[in-house]
């Protein structure tokens, strides 16, 4: 295997934890039709370490896949505009932001330090090129090797990700792959050049049950053994539960929560959290109906004061109006805060005079292993 | 691609083939030419005579000279087979007798009605020959053994019978032979060699124009999708312009302004090329006298400036609004996102994963455009003075020359079946999925 | 329907409708009033010469106009696209009758018309008809701003060729001249300050240059005549005058090419899609053989062995470029034969011609009614593009046989010959070519089907 070989970097838990990726305070609008930008997420933090898949979890439009697409600034350029915030790859010793790069050093950060899987693998890949096409085409723009060398490396990814017969197989088109093999060669394309980031947009939503449990487990392999950072997008908790060390909770374009994944599923402090945990159907409970994230959220008595009782902070909802006593302070900062509540639990409240600086940390959970 | 694909393809083609055959027989069966006595056709310095455009077969009905003219064009016939005279070639009925504006109207010609009539006739020529030699062979002239015996060689070869044409399947009853596309009564000459030299002129202008009309095309659509906003509005602006030019208009305009002593002489006015070309070299150079010559390849470019300018005009908006179109599409495939998530970026990444797959339905294009751009040559080719295919046309439109007329429709109907297969295969050139199906569903 | 560029093509296309309905009233050389006795009654040479429908497609625009400018903004649009529909079938209907009737002949004898035509005042925008030659200059171009008379006075002085720059006028020559002056369309008073200009510059042994004695004519005779604006073609016909009656056939043949085309292509489309199976098989074949066709080619075959009549000419090019509307519908009535909708009248027993007209057609038209604007550009060309070669009737003005009279009758053809003709063709190409992209725009087909 020559993966061993050109493994540019030491494991990283012999290393000091710096995160490989932090987006602090990010915010970015999309031009409308009539004029003018609407803002799509704003106040977006969050940290991700090696050795560690962070989940990011959240309803259609809640803006978990637009932080992805940032974090390799794939959103249409001239339909999108990166309004404040800082994107920081730390993928071998010199921090790097990403929205400052020029086009060269992008490119270079694609691919090579973070590299992306998404959603549909039945139109992800070039129909028009044969698998091997694409995979060394990806190799070979971000490392030396000649033709043949790149094309023995991709027929070892094509190994790595369980596919059978790779070296002859490199030559067939991605119509004849199924949709779980195809999702397969998207992962083994994306690992080619030995990432250290694997951004995964809802890799397993468009596949059914039993693959998506392979692909799953195919990806934890490849994290434990690589010791990535994978930044898991998803919207089934269930799925978070099995694979995740983090969670970022996030909704209309804010982190509403962030958190260990077993204290967060233990104790979930803002209600959009508990409402999404307390939705979920448990196979032993008889219920008359189910219980719905809007019956938690549109419930006040939900969103009582959390905190310290002389510095009360209420959770931030959109859709409510701040309580008494709670009104925002006015600013550029905004109308809501996420705050560390509690030992690594960040949670997104009204931003009033109780929040203190030293609550604004950078949410962040360092990698533990499970 | 595959056998069977191509030859499914040919087979569907042959109702249309048969159709457009029919159309135009049935059109030319319409002509008042006979019986109109408008203005208009008495105008025409021909009317009188294509009242008998075809004088073999004056009175029989429509569906009978149909099927003989079907009979002569398959390549599989019955009855006697055709005879050859001693050059090789067919023994073809007389043409017609050019006869006088005002002629009888029941004037029929000399009507020998079959090939055989012919042949015995050709005969009757051999025998009259054949005894003026042997009264030459009495004369005191012929002293000399070798002339005694050529006399007797050509002799001898007289008095053979002629040769029959085609290969027998069943002898005198099924054979094969090449099809035949009659005899053009307006240039006195087998319909077949003057098709065949017509075409050629229009597939160079054609196949210029649709090039060219490609290369500017593809890029601008590239351009106006990857630039959207005020670029993409002004590309729109000019293509919806050039497509909206009528052919006849920027042809007439070109050569008035570019080539006329009007305006400003740049090219030369009509033909394919100058007179004296045929004795040039293909390259630039020196004629004998010494005085420099711009060579074959040169002068034949020079004289299609102009037309292929014209005829490439509407084909090139055409191709850039797919283009951008298909470009577009592709801009916003996930594959496209794909790609650049694993850093590709610029040239690359919009020559192979934009461009490209955006090429399989710009192939299905050649077989739209073509037949469109064919058609527009017969605007270009009066114009422009060009022997192809539209002037053929219009000269056996005027003539009524129903053989020439046929050929030229039966001809241009093939290319179009042929640019559809083309079409077919470069859209299997650039798509795996077709390749792999055998089929563009 | 909403950007400037489609507002512009509508008003274009309203425009050239307009002068189609108007045309005999906009250019013709016939004045709208004369007597030809002093004491005789007056005639109205103009309005004699309109036949029945030219009265009511005149009488009918202004009211159309009214009726659409009454709606009130929001329904000027679209009354405006009914009213010149309506007006357009009028312009084709008109043509048809014009080319099925003769035109009765011209109700001036040359004498006459050089007696009191040319004096006569004319309130028509072109004071040519199309028929008429210029008696100047019969078999040559006459660049554009030519005044009649100019023409005249070129025939005329050239007859003093022993007039070099400084010669004098024998006597003979003189009088010569002045008989030939006469002749002009002038009053007598004018006449008279003519005579009595030249008599004072002619005296003899005073030198007159020829320039000189042109310069005194024109002065007197600045005001007279009638002015090519846009000059003749070869045979002496005025420009813009076959320019305005050339939009009848223009209008008409890409109406009714279109309504023809449309029709087929609908019915044989909805037939094929609705009905699938064998019936669908042998239309699809019917369908490719008439495509694989070169339109032209036969198109040509057919204008040039067919009387060549407008009528004809409209019934050819539509019975042969159906076959893209038929396809369109088709594929659009498979789409839409499925759905549920058309399931549910199937079960509440509605037979199959109701389910095609009433639930399958609506639904499956949008791209009919886009490929409707694309088709009437590509009529208007076609038959252009005849006119142009010659193969339709010589007698109506077409702007295709005004482009072909620049490069084909005149010696050294001249671009601004074919630059009006050929700009009206392409203002209305564009024009309609626009609509359609707007139209596409509006009810985008496209977006439909990947949604």
């Amino acid at each position: 295997m020559t993966t061993a070989a050109t493994a540019p970097e030491p494991p990283a838990t012999t290393r000091p934890a710096a995160p490989l990726l932090e987006i602090r305070d990010l915010a970015v609008s999309f031009r409308r039709e009539q004029g003018g930008f609407e803002p799509a997420v704003s106040h977006v933090s969050l940290t991700l370490h090696a050795n560690q898949t962070l989940a990011v979890v959240g309803e259609s439009g809640s803006g978990k896949s637009v932080t992805a697409l940032s974090v390799l600034r794939l959103l249409p350029e001239s339909h999108s505009r990166y309004d404040k915030g800082s994107i920081i790859l730390t993928p071998g010793d010199a921090p790097q932001d990403v929205l400052t790069l020029g086009r060269r050093a992008l490119a270079r950060v694609r691919g090579r330090h973070a590299a992306m899987i998404f959603q549909e693998p039945m139109t992800s890949l070039n129909p028009v090129y044969s698998i091997g096409d694409q995979i060394i085409e990806a190799i070979t723009l971000h490392t030396d090797l000649d033709h043949a060398q790149a094309r023995r490396r991709a027929a070892d990814a094509l190994t790595e990700v369980g596919i059978r017969d790779a070296a002859s197989r490199l030559d067939d088109y991605p119509h004849q792959f199924s949709g779980g093999m195809r999702q397969r060669v998207m992962i083994a394309m994306a690992l080619a050049c030995q990432p250290r980031i694997l951004l995964a947009d809802e890799p397993t939503t468009a596949l059914d049950v039993t693959v998506q449990a392979q692909i799953l487990a195919l990806l934890r392999q490849l994290q434990r053994s690589r010791g990535m950072g994978v930044l898991l997008i998803t919207h089934a908790l269930g799925v978070v539960a099995e694979q995740a060390d983090a969670v970022c909770v996030m909704y209309a374009g804010r982190v509403v929560e962030f958190g260990p994944v077993r204290d967060l599923f233990e104790n979930p402090l803002h209600p959009y959290t508990r409402g999404l945990l307390r939705s979920i159907p448990r196979i032993r409970e008889r219920r008359e109906r189910l219980v719905t994230v809007r019956d938690v959220v549109d419930d006040p008595s939900q969103f009582a004061p959390v905190g310290p009782a002389d510095a009360p902070l209420v959770p931030w909802w959109p859709a409510h109006r701040p309580p008494a006593g709670h009104t925002p302070v006015p600013g550029p900062a905004g109308d809501s805060a996420l705050v560390e509540i509690a030992p690594r639990r960040w949670l997104c409240v009204w931003r009033t005079t109780s929040v203190r600086p030293r609550m604004l940390t950078q949410p962040a959970v360092p990698p533990t292993q499970r | 691609m595959t056998p069977g694909f191509l030859l499914r393809r040919l087979l569907l083609a042959i109702p249309a083939l048969l159709g457009a055959s029919l159309i135009v027989s049935a059109l030319l069966e319409l002509s008042p030419a006979a019986t109109s006595l408008t203005p208009q056709a008495l105008d025409a310095p021909d009317a009188a005579m294509t009242a008998h455009a075809d004088p073999l077969e004056p009175h029989q009905p429509f569906a009978t000279r149909y099927l003989r003219w079907m009979h002569r064009l398959s390549p599989l016939r019955a009855g006697t087979q055709d005879r050859l005279d001693d050059r090789g070639s067919r023994i073809q009925p007389p043409p017609p007798v050019p006869h006088a504006r005002g002629a009888p109207a029941d004037y029929a010609g000399p009507a020998p009605d079959s090939y055989a009539d012919a042949a015995l006739a050709h005969a009757r020529d051999r025998a009259r020959y054949a005894a003026a030699l042997a009264a030459d062979d009495e004369s005191p002239d012929l002293r000399t053994q070798a002339d005694r015996s050529r006399r007797a060689a050509h002799r001898a070869l007289l008095s053979a019978p002629l040769p029959r044409a085609g290969l027998a399947i069943i002898p005198d009853s099924l054979w094969l032979d090449v099809p035949d596309l009659g005899w053009s009564s307006l240039r006195g000459r087998p319909v077949a060699p003057l098709l065949a030299s017509a075409l050629s002129a229009t597939l160079l202008v054609n196949c210029l124009a649709l090039f060219i009309a490609a290369l500017a095309g593809i890029p601008t659509g590239l351009l106006a999708a990857v630039r959207p906003g005020p670029v993409d509005a002004l590309l729109r602006a000019v293509l919806v312009g050039l497509w909206s030019m009528p052919v006849v208009w920027s042809a007439v305009m070109l050569q008035t302004l570019l080539a006329r002593q009007a305006g400003v002489p740049l090219f030369p006015a009509s033909g394919l090329m100058s007179p004296d070309a045929p004795d040039m070299g293909l390259l630039p150079g020196r004629d004998p006298r010494g005085v420099p010559e711009p060579g074959l390849i040169l002068d034949i470019a020079w004289h299609l400036v102009l037309p292929v300018a014209c005829l490439s005009l509407a084909a090139l908006a055409v191709i850039s609004r797919h283009t951008r179109a298909a470009a577009l599409e592709q801009l916003a495939a996930d594959h496209v996102r794909a790609a650049r998530a694993r850093g590709l970026a610029g040239p690359a990444l919009l020559t192979r994963h934009v461009l490209r797959p955006a090429l399989a339905p710009l192939a299905g294009l050649v077989a739209v455009l073509f037949p469109a751009l064919v058609s527009g040559s017969v605007i270009i080719e009066n114009v422009f003075n060009i022997p192809g295919m539209g002037r053929l046309l219009l000269d056996a439109v005027i003539a009524r020359d129903r053989d020439l007329l046929l050929g030229c429709v039966m001809t241009a109907a093939l290319a179009a079946v042929a640019a559809s297969l083309l079409a077919d295969a470069l859209a299997a050139c650039a798509d795996p999925r077709v390749r792999f199906t055998g089929s563009n569903g | 329907m909403r950007t400037p560029a489609s507002r512009l093509a509508l008003a274009w296309i309203v425009l050239i409708t307009l002068v189609a309905a108007f045309a005999p009233l906009l250019a013709s050389s016939r004045p709208l009033s004369l007597a030809i006795d002093a004491a005789g009654p007056r005639h109205s040479p103009l309005l004699e010469s309109l036949d029945p429908l030219d009265w009511t497609l005149a009488l009918a625009a202004p009211l159309l106009i009214g009726w659409c400018l009454l709606g009130g903004p929001r329904r000027v649009a679209g009354r405006a696209a009914l009213a010149s529909l309506l007006l357009a079938l009028g312009v084709g209907a008109a043509s048809i009758v014009q080319g099925l009737t003769p035109r009765p002949p011209e109700v001036f004898g040359d004498e006459t018309r050089a007696a009191h035509l040319d004096l006569a005042p004319r309130w028509t925008l072109v004071p040519f008809s199309p028929a008429e030659r210029s008696t100047d200059a019969p078999d040559s171009f006459l660049p554009p701003g030519t005044r009649t008379v100019t023409a005249t006075l070129s025939a005329i002085l050239p007859a003093a060729p022993e007039l070099s720059d400084s010669a004098s006028l024998s006597p003979e020559r003189l009088a010569q001249l002045t008989q030939s002056l006469r002749s002009l369309p002038l009053t007598p008073s004018e006449r008279d300050a003519l005579e009595r200009d030249l008599a004072a510059r002619i005296t003899p042994g005073a030198a007159l240059t020829h320039s000189d004695l042109r310069a005194i004519v024109e002065h007197h005779t600045a005001a007279l005549g009638r002015v090519h604006i846009l000059g003749t073609d070869a045979r002496g016909h005025d420009v813009a005058s076959h320019l305005i009656h050339g939009c009848r056939v223009a209008v008409s043949v890409g109406i009714i090419a279109a309504a023809i085309s449309t029709i087929i292509g609908v019915s044989v489309g909805a037939a094929a899609g609705f009905m699938g199976g064998a019936a669908d098989a042998l239309l699809s074949r019917v369908i490719d053989a008439f495509a694989s066709i070169p339109v032209l080619f036969v198109l040509v075959i057919a204008a040039g062995v067919l009387p060549r009549q407008p009528h004809v000419i409209m019934a050819v090019i539509g019975c042969l470029t159906w076959t893209g509307c038929a396809r369109l519908t088709r594929a659009a009535v498979i789409a839409v034969r499925s759905s549920e909708y058309v399931l549910a009248a199937r079960a509440a027993g509605a037979g199959p011609f109701a389910r095609v007209t009433r639930h399958v057609l609506p639904n499956a038209l949008a791209p009919v009614i886009i490929d409707v604007s694309f088709s009437l550009a590509a009529a208007i060309v076609i038959e252009s593009g005849l006119s142009f070669l010659g193969l339709t009737d010589p007698g109506s003005p077409s702007w295709g046989s005004l482009l072909a009279s620049a490069v084909k009758d005149t010696g050294s053809p001249v671009w601004w010959l074919a630059f009006a003709p050929g700009l009206v063709l392409f203002l209305t190409c564009l024009s309609y070519n626009t609509l359609g992209e707007a139209l596409r725009d509006t009810l985008d087909p496209r977006s439909r089907r990947h949604a």
